[in-house]
Parts: structure tokens; sequence; C-alpha cells
């Protein structure tokens, strides 16, 4: 198994394949990845454009369900869980960071930040809690740098600060690991490096980060890069 | 939670939910407006047809029944009984101006008539109709004015035309014949102005209309002609074309004798006296009193009837409901009409159903991304299925409040509407010279806008069904990958 596994990991995938049907043909995206992530550590999966780096972030996020091969976190098997378990599962413990942000239009800064909290809560979780989350979002944002920007919508917002946003709400409920698929991979270099180190104070702060990305500058800055290709994941190389 | 904040901004910011909430909004005013506006012709119709019936109607055939008298006595002590009188109904001819035409001729007692019916409210030519022709007259006349007008209306100010013994006091003249009310659209002279008032001028009170009638004896063979004068003494206005076209109000006695319906005695061939022939009358009308439904009354009133028919062995008497008897099939006709108008109606808001489908589906399409987010950050396929169907819902509310605010202003105010709009651009849907009711009926029922917002509601949600189970169906890897 090309991986960390120890006792320390918070998240072990084994033999994960996932294929797609483009027209009559099947493609084999991922062919077996085995890895494992400890706590606390920030790992880079490098790759180039297609090579399914997106698709292994999804399935590690429980976002996306393999062919075959499994996930545990924290020693749970990821993919017994269905339906509305698996969402609640991923609400708790994964927060995503997009390339393209993704952030919802029609909400501002704050409601933006607080969504997740919201899905992960429930109405009478949120009602008894608003108060408390309401906070912590602003707390975050302000950690962020964006304390001024609560009632803006997103098209007033620039790409870093959409990204700072978009941070803000996967951390909303202190997720046990963070998966950014390319976070930088929409900002200029000025910018990506500036959410580079939030993201490296983040886990300098103990929070566990898996990366996917064609930018070998973030493998630099990680703790584990491993290389994705051919489906595969080659050894790791830090 | 972030359902219930989604919809909010959902419908506070998406233009092209404007579009659904419109075809709501116009399709539910729609239904309203046709709904309330047969309701009230269906009310007016009803309220106007019964004003003259009564409520239950005791009858044979046109050769009568005798022993009236008795019965209406023994009626009129029921309890659920607030009033009985005998009627005589036979079929002839008038000759009023000159015209001969067919009329429903029927023998009322005016003061009896009155308590079971709205025979007093009715009667067309009042002190307010005269004076109201003289004041305009006078107006017309200004500034100088008629002296002889002024004259003639404060006669009509100081006296009270209203004369249930139909022996009518006119200022042109006395007759000495008996009184005849006929309907007011049964002259052929009469006519009605641009606002649906009937013009003074061509009133006929006072002229001398002549009846023909064909008596017939209790077995229904017939006797010859019976012709008599009367003096029109005041013109009915029920409103109702039927009634007021055809038919003819003269006094019980003086119709009684003409059918030869009064009692007589029977002579042998000797001319010996056998025994006294009762008068005989063709109908008993009744009203209940306050509060009793119809459906009691008659059942009442039969079983009453039925007592004195076998008591006193008599043929049988029919007891029928004022709706059977006479406008049963017209009415009934018209509410099917107003069923049909409601169903069709709401089979073309099916259209604004369609169209909030495809807008839903617009709306999922461009919301293919956010869906995956959600999806990402822990929403359910039941939580993003909910977003759309209560988007939906809000959409169904707000539009069915417009709908219905927007079909309240026109019903209430249909004839302003109308008035503006002849004014404007000298169109005038509804003449009142040519439509029987002056004024568009229309009436807003709780029940059926209730009804009718219910429905715009769930059909809302209805449309947006199947965009929002897709939704829900998306996978959230694929959509976000679009870009």
């Amino acid at each position: 198994m090309t991986s960390n596994a120890d006792e320390n990991s918070i998240l072990e995938a084994r033999g994960l394949h996932r294929e797609f049907k483009m027209g009559g043909e099947i493609l084999h995206i991922l062919r077996g990845v085995d890895l494992a992530v400890r706590h606390r550590e920030w790992a880079t999966i490098l790759g180039a454009s297609g090579s399914g780096k997106s698709t292994l972030l999804h399935l590690l996020g429980a976002l996306d369900r393999p062919h075959r091969g499994t996930l545990r976190f924290k020693g749970q098997d990821v993919f017994s869980m269905r339906g509305a378990r698996l969402d609640r599962f991923r609400s708790r413990h994964a927060g995503f960071i997009f390339q393209f942000y993704h952030l919802l239009p029609e909400l501002n800064v704050l409601e933006n930040t607080l969504v997740s909290s919201m899905a992960a809560t429930g109405i009478c979780g949120w009602l008894r809690h608003r108060g408390t989350m309401r906070q912590r979002a602003e707390e975050t944002l302000a950690m962020l740098g964006l304390q001024d920007r609560l009632r803006h919508r997103p098209a007033k917002l620039s790409g870093g600060e959409r990204q700072r946003v978009a941070i803000a709400r996967a951390l909303m409920n202190q997720p046990d690991v963070l998966l950014a698929d390319e976070p930088t991979g929409n900002l200029d270099a000025e910018t990506g490096g500036q959410i580079l180190d939030i993201l490296r104070k983040l886990c300098d702060a103990g929070q566990t980060i898996i990366t996917v990305t064609h930018d070998p500058a973030v493998a630099e800055i990680a703790d584990t890069s491993w290389t994705l290709e051919d489906g595969r994941i080659l050894p790791s190389v830090t | 939670m972030y359902k219930l904040l989604l919809i909010i901004r959902y419908f506070q910011r998406k233009l092209i939910a404007l579009f659904a909430l419109l075809a709501v909004s116009l399709c539910t005013a729609m239904v309203i407006i046709v709904i309330s506006v047969m309701g009230g012709f269906l009310d007016h119709m009803i309220h106007t047809a019964q004003k003259l019936g009564g409520d239950v109607v005791i009858m044979r055939d046109l050769g009568g029944f005798p022993h009236y008298g008795p019965l209406l006595e023994t009626l009129r002590e029921l309890p659920e009984v607030d009033g009985a009188t005998a009627l005589i109904r036979g079929y002839g001819l008038m000759k009023l101006h000159g015209t001969i035409r067919g009329a429903d001729i029927i023998g009322i007692d005016p003061a009896e008539f009155d308590t079971v019916t709205d025979y007093r409210e009715a009667l067309h030519w009042d002190n307010d109709a005269f004076c109201n022709y003289f004041d305009r007259r006078m107006a017309a006349t200004a500034p100088r004015g008629d002296p002889r007008l002024k004259t003639t209306r404060d006669w009509f100010d100081d006296n009270d035309i209203i004369d249930h013994s139909m022996a009518f006091s006119i200022p042109v003249g006395r007759s000495e014949l008996p009184g005849i009310v006929p309907g007011i659209a049964a002259s052929p002279i009469n006519e009605r102005d641009a606002e649906g008032q009937y013009k003074l001028q061509h009133w006929s009170t006072g002229r001398t209309a002549t009846l023909t009638v064909l008596p017939l004896t209790a077995e229904g063979g017939t006797l010859n002609p019976a012709v008599e004068q009367f003096t029109v003494v005041n013109e009915f206005k029920s409103g109702f074309m039927e009634l007021d076209a055809n038919v003819v109000y003269i006094p019980f006695n003086v119709l009684q004798i003409m059918l030869g319906m009064d009692a007589y005695t029977e002579w042998d061939d000797d001319d010996q006296p056998i025994g006294t022939v009762p008068a005989r009358a063709t109908e008993i009308m009744v009203s209940g009193a306050d509060g009793i439904p119809l459906a009691r009354l008659k059942s009442v009133v039969d079983a009453h009837v039925a007592r004195f028919v076998n008591a006193r062995q008599l043929p049988p008497l029919y007891v029928r409901t004022w709706l059977v008897n006479r406008f049963g099939t017209l009415i009934q006709a018209v509410q099917k009409e107003k069923l049909m108008m409601a169903f069709l109606f709401g089979v073309i808001s099916l259209v604004a159903v369609v169209m909030i489908a495809v807008i839903f589906y617009m709306i999922v399409m461009d919301k293919t991304r956010d869906i995956g987010v959600l999806r990402a950050i822990g929403a359910s396929r039941g939580g993003i299925m909910t977003i759309f169907l209560g988007y939906a819902l809000a959409i169904g509310v707000a539009g069915t409040s417009i709908g219905l605010a927007l079909a309240a202003a026109i019903v209430l105010h249909l004839n302003e509407i109308q008035d503006l709009l002849a004014r404007l651009f000298n169109f005038r849907m509804w003449d009142p010279r040519i439509y029987y009711f002056d004024r568009i009926p229309g009436r807003l029922d709780v029940h059926e806008i209730v009804a009718i917002t219910l429905c715009a509601v769930v059909a809302s949600v209805l449309g947006a069904l199947v965009p929002a189970w897709l939704a829900s169906r998306t996978d959230p890897v694929t959509s976000l990958r679009y870009e």
C-alpha cells in the first residue's frame, strides 16, 4: 500500500476503482488507489489534467462511490453508509473547497458561510445554536480578513475573497478533513499564495488537509505529496 | 434551515420566477372572476325567480281543486308556515296598446300574495320612480323649469301610489274597471334608457287592457271564452324575464269568475237545486317560517296535504318546491353552465401548471452546480427536492394572493370598469337596454375562493414536482464538473 497507513491515520483508502461510461466506451479513471492520511497532515495529490484527481477527491469526501474499494474514516467504513446517513457523515466530517469556489450567488458572504452549518444541524439544532454558529462564522470570516464583507454577495467579491469564503464555509462544521480541489487553480500567483498560506496556518493549527492539484508549488508547501498517474498513486516523494 | 433560506433568496432574486408568479396570478384571477360573475348571475336569477314564486306550491292542474279555503286555514296554523295564499292560474290573450299577445294570467289577493312573496317590492312604479323621473325632466328644462312638472312631481311626493286593493287613483283620471298589473316587459312599448331604467313616458298605467281566457270545467271540458277589460294600475318588475314578459296579475275573484271556477249551484232538469259545486283554485302558494329549510317545509306541507286529501277523499294534490315547479330546468341549466365554466377554466389553467414545470426545469438546469455544492456540504436528496417544492409553494401562495386581490378588485368594480371602458372607447359589453340585469352581477363566495386558491397552490407545487425530483437526482459530481 502506497500510503502513510498507521494507527495515526484518519483516513485510509484501499483499492479504489472508479470507471465512467462515455458513449459506448468505459474509461477506467482509478485503477486501485491506496492511500492513508494522518491526523494534522497536509497531503497533496499531484496529477496532470484528466488524471482523475478530482474523482479521487470526491471519493475521499464520500461525494461519490467507487466501483470497488473501501474507505475507512477514523476506522469507520464510509461506503457502508447510504442515503441521508452518508449525507450527514459528509456534512460533519468533510469540508470541500473547489477550484471555482462554488458559492451560492443568491446568498451573501455570511449566509454562504452558515449554509454548511444549517445543512449539518437541521432546524431544531439551528434554532438552538444559531447564535453560536453565527458568532463562529463571523470569527472565521474575520480570521480570513472578510469582516467587512459579510453582507456582500459573491458577485461583488474578488477571486481570492470568494475562495476565502469557501474556506470559511468548509471550516464551519469543524470537519476532520478539508478537501481542496485545485484551491489556487483559478487565482493569480499572489492570491494563490495567500490561499496557500491560509491553508498552511490551518494545518499548523491542527487541521487535516487533502489537496489535489497540478501545481508543484502546492506540493512543496504540503507535508506529503503523491502523484496520481495512470489511475494509481505513485510512491510518496516526501 | 438552509432550505428555507434558499427558498426565500430564490424567491427574492430569481427574475424568471416572476413569470411563474404571473401565470399563477392571472389564472387564479381568471377562474375567480368567471366563477364570481356566473355565481352572481345565478344568485340573481334565483333571487328574482323566487321573488314572486313563494317557497312551496300545492297544485293539481288547470282545472283547479276545491276546498282550498279550509286547506289554507289549516296550513297557516302549521308552525313551519309563515304565510299561504290561493292563486288561480290561467292562460289567455292580452290586448294592450293595440297589440295582442299571449299571457300567463294569475289571479291573486294582493295583500295575501304579498305575505308569501315580494309582490309589493316588485311593483315598479312607485313614488321614487315618479319623483326621479320628474327630477330628470325638470333638470333638462332648467333653469326656467316647467311649473306643470313641478306640480305633478309634488303630488307624487305627497301621495303613496302603492295600492294593494288594485283600485288605484291616478291623476289622469279614475276607472271603474278592475285593476291589472302586467309584467313590465309585457307592454310592447316599454323601453329602457342607456342606464337600464324604464322610461316613464312609455308607462302603461291608466291604460285599458283586454284579457281573453278559456274557461275549463272541473273535468277539463272547455266553455265559451271569457273577455274582460281592466285598467293597468301598475307594472311589476321581478328582474326575471320569463315572468316580466309573460305574467299579468288580476284580482283573484275576477279571474275565478272568468274561468268559471267560482262556486255555483247545480240544478236538475226540473230546475231543482241539487247542490253547490264549491269554488276552485289552481294553486296554493306557501312561504316557510324563518330558518325552516326548504326540504323540511316541503315534507311538512306534503304530509299535511296528504292528510287533508285523504280526510275529504279528494283527488291527489301535488306539492312542489318553487325551484322544481317553475324554473328548475332553467336554473339548473345555469348551475351546470357555471360548473362547466369552472371546469373549462380549470383545464385552461393547466397551461399555468405546464408553464411552471417548464420554468422550474429551467431553474433546475441553471442551478445544477449549486445543487452539487449543496450535496457536497451535506444536503440530502430530499432536502434538494424540498427547496424547489418550497419555492413552488411560495410562488403559488404569492401568485394566488395577487390573483385573488386582482379578481376581487375587478369583481367588486366590474360595472365601474365597464362604465370606464364605455366612456373611453365607447364600448359597452353589457348593454342594460338589451340584457335584463341592469348591472353585471358578481359576488365573491368565500368557499369558492378558498377552493380555487387551494387548487392553484397545489397546481403550482405539482408543476414543480418533476423538476424538483430531477434536481434531487442530480449527480453532485457531474454537476460540479460543469463550469
